[in-house]
């Protein structure tokens, strides 16, 4: 007798599993996320993993650099500040804020973008093309000149400066999302639910919101990217986090002042942010190859 | 696809390598081309370039106790009566040549100087040499309510306020054209310490004149002429100063082609600057890097002692810094040492009273305060603070000599009042928006504090705690107490350095006792500069002076001259 | 293709009409008496100007006035300087422009070649080198990548200046506000020199802008060619039997650039914001310092002014190129934006 269970053992893979394997043989992309992980575990962690307090100065150890140098300490891992703030501690409370800033920034852009794109996917006529046309003028205006004005308008803060990152990577998700259901909507899966009998919404929510999903995902992370450096760059130029919240960008700017005796309160902070950065980009990009690839092989 | 990508590239890898090779390499040759070692400063034209720290509020220090006006302008676009002798501080001729003092120390004559040119720009030629109507104009400015000059540019004339001097000057009167007499209603010792300090400029009258004529009075502050060694050629807010050389200045001294003033916030980019050597000279250097500075063989770093102090002021006017426990409670929360180390980092002297120890009136037993955090939370409950109150501390934005990071020991005292549960919050703004808003009494407190224009101690006490001091705003304390305005108007008068002593240790005693202000640090004043910058020394009496400051200039080509220009080969007293 | 001419210049003028409104506007959000927000102070001697702060113009009047004003360039003085805004704005603006220019042209003149050179060999291994020099690239942030440049060559190597357009020594009169224009059409003496030291203060800036634009255009460039190298008409030319050669620039080479041009629209916004940052580090006398300075210190009307003029010529250079590219490929929808 055959053994009949030879198809029963053929494993039919899940969109998911399917997009996990392809990403896995990608090597650089895990290493990214394994980078990634990295850090949000920090993120998450980081007041119970870290040696001291952000704000306690340490003033008889001022400037003390990371313990691989011949001054250093090994108290201190990553050197002090020129207040006597540990470093270390500060990287992780500072991954911490510009990490979680980002990703709720990015998360609520995300939220805006989606519903408006939908209401101007599914609309026609003068209503969306107005839209539109203000959301495009929001897109081409720089990230610096609305984080001005929002800053001019409201004070500076890392809240101000999330709503101004938020508010300029709204269009971007807009445009996407309106293109995307677009063009679903001309396809038969769709008419064939409104046919059925689903309003708009029903036809949105259970139709088009799952194939969304993945693109959205993939899009949202290079917007935690760019969310990630224009945070810090507004935390560097004080126009978002102020000086004593420890920001990456903002210790970056406060390193400025003893830059020459003391060069890692620069350099550190900076390869954190760049680290992150990468490793966001390498996720997503591996991500990406690896939903486009998954249904070929 | 990698099939056909193959064909393709079988032509398009060789060519378009090629292609980028030869790029490459063009752009490197014309890089390198630029990129010589020396060539920022050999292929440069001849002049000095000072970086300074801020903008200055105008060109006529007459208006504004603030050091980077007078840095710009009170030695190098004016000139006055009297100048101080940097290494001694003694008074010796300006603009006037002699003077002569009657017995009862209430009137002054001075001689002027002959033949002095004012500038002569391209906004103004004058048609006469200075005489004695330029001194009347220059002093009814600030003197005579009813002079026209008098509100232009809504002026206030701080530094001579808080001396009073309005109500100390009876009268000026011009004798003939080379002679002055100036009336006191009372004997000042300091007066003519005073007549030499960076505020008492001489201003041109037949300018005023002609801005009168021309309606455009304002420009007398912002387009100034003088008759000091350098003329006003080109200001851009937040870039830089142009000055250019007099070529007819009145003394005999080597003037550079140029001088700049690039206006450079950071201290440490103005030490980075320095380095690269795209400045010769800077203002105020950061202490950390003094070490950094010494060992760098083209850079030469001078050190001095310097008569000035920094503070921490409580606004007296407003409760509950009006409770002289509270500001007691508050001052012994703080421990000085650590903030000399973290802010000073060791170049300063610890502040026991207002005057440094370099001062005759300095008195060695003051009482003085010390680090006790236990009775700073005593002392502030029994004056009714509660634990989370919440103060301001407000921290200047530029560096000074006497407190060169005023934001970090913000932080640092703040760290140390949380400590006996006091909330503080740190203030700070550009620095004019600063100093209005300290005017007009906005803050709890403040850190910011006072340097010398001249080696007579009531320098330190009038402007700083007098009564007169709170309107023309160098009173940060706000603090108005008759009994201090009594000791230190009576010392004034007595020539008997012995005797001011006395009164002066009286006053220190009554500052440690009510403690408008707590005195934290006596700063060294240093001075680094490019080594091929000639005749440039430190001054503890004023702003920095150019006059006779070159550099020398190692040039490849005989065209490019050396950067001196020598002027006016005659002189007379 | 004069419909598209005309569609796209009255989009353009409606965006700048709503952005000349949400200046005005700004006016009144921002705090503070909005006419003197407006105009930076209450006493002023021009016509527009006057009607606009009579006591009985309603707020369309107002508008009216100011877009008078607007055009007749009383532009209104700053509160910090109290000075006219126009002549500060037009001596900065041209330094941000050449800034923007020439890092955008570099990027350009590298990143597309090499994007070509990726595309043809996917996933290869100069691809993959190519694509992971460039993601890493991209990835600084743009500020520690100017610091990191003055560390390492202005102050450790010392070979060039860290901060402004030109020695101070040098005093060249302003011509175009262009520095080396205004070098070569000058009369000062030690023109070679002036001009050598010049570019010297131009790499570094240039430099920390381009680096980040050029991995963009790379990577944009890249995907384009991948895309186009899939398609069929490429792959019926290649069974046609036409010569690499042929097929490369008759077919390949338009096609692949012609995405680029859009998203070179939309990466014009990231590069402002990025020169403008690197404006404040490196104290180049632009436009960015400029508004960032002005923010500090809360001069309403600078911001105002500046952000309308930084915003109108993104506008006006991204609508040309978006037009360019419409009148180039009409069938290209203008709403999609190819993906990244």
């Amino acid at each position: 007798m055959l053994d009949a269970n030879l198809y029963e053992e053929e494993l039919h893979p899940t969109p998911l599993m399917a997009t996990w394997r392809e990403f896995k043989q990608r090597h650089v992309a895990v290493f990214g996320l394994v980078i990634l992980t990295l850090f949000i575990i920090v993120a998450i962690a980081g007041p119970v993993l870290s040696p001291y307090a952000p704000t306690t100065q340490y003033t008889n150890m001022l400037l003390i650099p990371p313990a691989w140098d011949d001054n250093g300490s090994i108290l201190h891992v990553l050197g002090t500040d020129a207040l006597g703030r540990d470093m270390l501690t500060r990287l992780f409370y500072g991954t911490q804020v510009t990490l979680f800033s980002s990703i709720v920034t990015v998360f609520i852009a995300l939220g805006l973008g989606v519903a408006m794109g939908v209401v101007a996917g599914m609309s026609k006529g003068l209503r969306s093309s107005f839209i539109n046309h203000v959301l495009d003028i929001l897109m081409l205006t720089p990230t610096l000149l609305i984080a001005i004005i929002i800053v001019a308008i409201l004070g500076t803060g890392l809240t101000n400066a999330m709503l101004a990152i938020g508010l300029a990577l709204v269009p971007r998700f807009v445009h996407l999302t309106r293109d995307f259901v677009r063009e679903e909507m001309n396809k038969d899966y769709i008419k064939t639910a409104r046919l059925d009998g689903a309003n708009l919404t029903q036809v949105f929510l259970y139709n088009i919101l799952p194939n969304m999903v993945e693109l959205l995902i993939v899009q949202g992370t290079f917007a935690i990217s760019v969310a990630i450096l224009d945070i810090s760059a507004l935390g560097f130029l004080n126009l978002g986090a102020q000086t004593l919240m420890p920001e990456l960008g903002v210790m970056i700017a406060d390193g400025l002042s003893t830059v020459y005796i003391a060069p890692w309160n620069i350099l550190l902070p900076g390869l954190t942010i760049f680290l992150m950065v990468l490793s966001i980009n390498i996720v997503g990009d591996g991500l990406r190859s690896a939903l486009r690839n998954r249904l070929t092989h | 696809m990698s099939e056909l990508a193959n064909r393709l590239i079988s032509f398009n890898n060789t060519a378009r390598l090629r292609l980028l090779v030869t790029f490459f390499v063009a752009l490197f040759v014309a890089l390198s081309t630029g990129c010589t070692d020396s060539s920022i400063s050999a292929t440069a034209p001849a002049g000095v370039i000072y970086c300074s720290e801020s903008n200055p509020s105008s060109f006529n220090p007459q208006l504004d106790t603030s050091s980077t006006t007078a840095d710009v302008s009170a030695h190098q676009i004016y000139s006055r009566l009297l100048e101080f002798d940097p290494s001694t501080g003694r008074i010796q001729p300006g603009l006037a040549s002699s003077w002569l003092v009657s017995d009862d120390g209430l009137t002054y004559t001075f001689q002027l100087r002959r033949n002095v040119k004012f500038h002569q720009t391209d906004y103004f030629t004058p048609t006469r040499n200075f005489n004695a109507d330029d001194v009347i104009f220059s002093f009814q400015r600030w003197l005579n309510d009813d002079h026209p000059y008098h509100d232009v540019n809504d002026a206030t004339y701080p530094y001579f306020s808080s001396l009073n001097l309005a109500h100390t000057i009876a009268s000026i009167e011009r004798i003939n054209g080379y002679r002055i007499e100036i009336e006191l209603f009372e004997r000042d010792s300091s007066f003519l310490a005073n007549l030499a300090t960076d505020f008492a400029v001489i201003l041109s009258q037949q300018y005023g004149e002609y801005l009168m004529l021309t309606k455009q009075p304002e420009r007398i502050d912002f387009y100034p002429i003088g008759t000091g060694p350098f003329r006003f050629d080109e200001y851009q807010k937040n870039q830089f100063i142009r000055l250019l050389p007099h070529l007819q200045y009145w003394k005999n001294v080597p003037l550079t082609d140029q001088l700049i003033y690039d206006i450079t916030p950071s201290s440490s980019i103005r030490f980075a600057k320095l380095r690269t050597r795209e400045c010769d000279t800077i203002a105020y250097p950061s202490q950390a890097e003094i070490t950094i500075m010494q060992a760098d063989p083209n850079i030469v770093v001078e050190e001095a002692p310097g008569l000035n102090v920094g503070f921490w002021a409580f606004n007296t006017a407003k409760p509950p810094f009006d409770q002289a426990d509270v500001r007691r409670g508050l001052a012994l929360a703080i421990d000085k040492n650590s903030i000399l180390d973290a802010v000073y980092f060791n170049s300063a002297s610890r502040a026991r009273s207002l005057i440094p120890p370099s001062s005759w009136a300095y008195n060695n037993d003051i009482k003085e305060i010390n680090y006790n955090p236990m009775r700073a939370r005593e002392l502030l409950d029994k004056a009714g603070i509660a634990k989370g109150f919440r103060m301001t501390i407000w921290a200047m934005p530029v560096v000074r000599a006497y407190n060169p990071d005023a934001l970090r020991m913000a932080k640092l005292i703040k760290s140390y009042l949380a400590a006996v549960d006091i909330d503080a919050t740190i203030v700070t703004y550009d620095w004019n928006t600063f100093r209005d808003k300290l005017n007009q009494g906005e803050h709890d407190s403040v850190l910011i504090g006072w340097s010398a224009d001249n080696g007579d101690p009531d320098n330190f006490y009038r402007p700083l705690l007098s009564c007169d001091a709170i309107p023309s705003g160098t009173n940060r304390a706000m603090w108005c107490n008759p009994e201090f305005d009594a000791l230190v108007n009576t010392a004034i008068k007595i020539s008997n350095e012995d005797k001011r002593a006395i009164l002066y240790a009286k006053a220190n005693n009554m500052i440690a006792k009510e403690i408008p202000l707590l005195p934290i640090a006596h700063a060294n004043r240093y001075q680094v500069k490019n080594a091929a910058l000639q005749g440039l020394s430190i001054n503890p009496y004023g702003s920095i002076r150019f006059e006779g400051v070159t550099k020398t200039v190692p040039s490849p080509t005989p065209s490019v001259t050396s950067s001196a220009v020598v002027v006016n080969d005659e002189v007379r007293p | 293709m004069i419909t598209t001419l005309i569609r796209y210049f009255n989009l353009t003028f409606l965006t700048l009409l709503i952005l000349v409104m949400l200046s005005f506007g700004l006016a009144y959000f921002f705090p503070g008496d909005p006419i003197t927000n407006l105009m930076g102070t209450n006493t002023l001697d021009s016509q527009p100007l006057l009607m606009l702060t009579s006591q009985q113009t309603n707020i369309f009047m107002q508008f009216w006035y100011y877009v008078q004003a607007l055009l007749a360039g009383e532009w209104g003085v700053s509160f910090a300087t109290g000075k006219p805004l126009y002549q500060d704005i037009m001596r900065l603006l041209p330094a941000t422009l050449e800034l923007s220019i020439y890092a955008v042209t570099i990027a350009l003149i590298l990143g597309i070649p090499l994007g070509f050179l990726a595309g043809m060999n996917y996933h290869k291994k100069i691809d993959n080198i190519f694509m992971s020099s460039s993601m890493i690239m991209y990835s600084f942030p743009v500020f520690w990548l100017a610091l990191l440049l003055i560390l390492l060559i202005s102050l450790q190597a010392q070979w060039l200046p860290m901060s402004g357009r030109l020695s101070l020594l040098f005093n060249v009169p302003h011509y175009s506000g262009f520095i080396l224009v205004d070098i070569l059409v000058s009369d000062i003496e030690n023109k070679r020199f002036a001009f050598n030291n010049a570019l010297q203060h131009l790499i570094l800036p240039t430099l920390s802008v381009s680096f980040i634009a050029f991995a963009v255009f790379l990577r944009t460039t890249r995907r384009s060619v991948a895309d186009v190298l899939e398609t069929q008409y490429i792959k019926s030319a290649q069974t046609r039997g036409l010569p690499g050669k042929t097929i490369f620039f008759r077919h390949v080479l338009r096609n692949a650039l012609l995405p680029v041009l859009p998203i070179l629209a939309v990466q014009i916004s990231t590069l402002v914001t990025n020169v403008m940052i690197v404006e404040t580090i490196f104290s180049w006398p632009g436009i960015g310092d400029w508004l960032i300075q002005a923010i500090y210190e809360r001069d309403y009307p600078a911001i105002r002014t500046g952000m309308l003029l930084v915003s109108v010529v993104v506008v006006i250079i991204t609508m040309s190129l978006e037009c360019i590219s419409q009148l180039i490929d009409p069938t290209r929808d203008r709403f999609a934006y190819a993906r990244r």
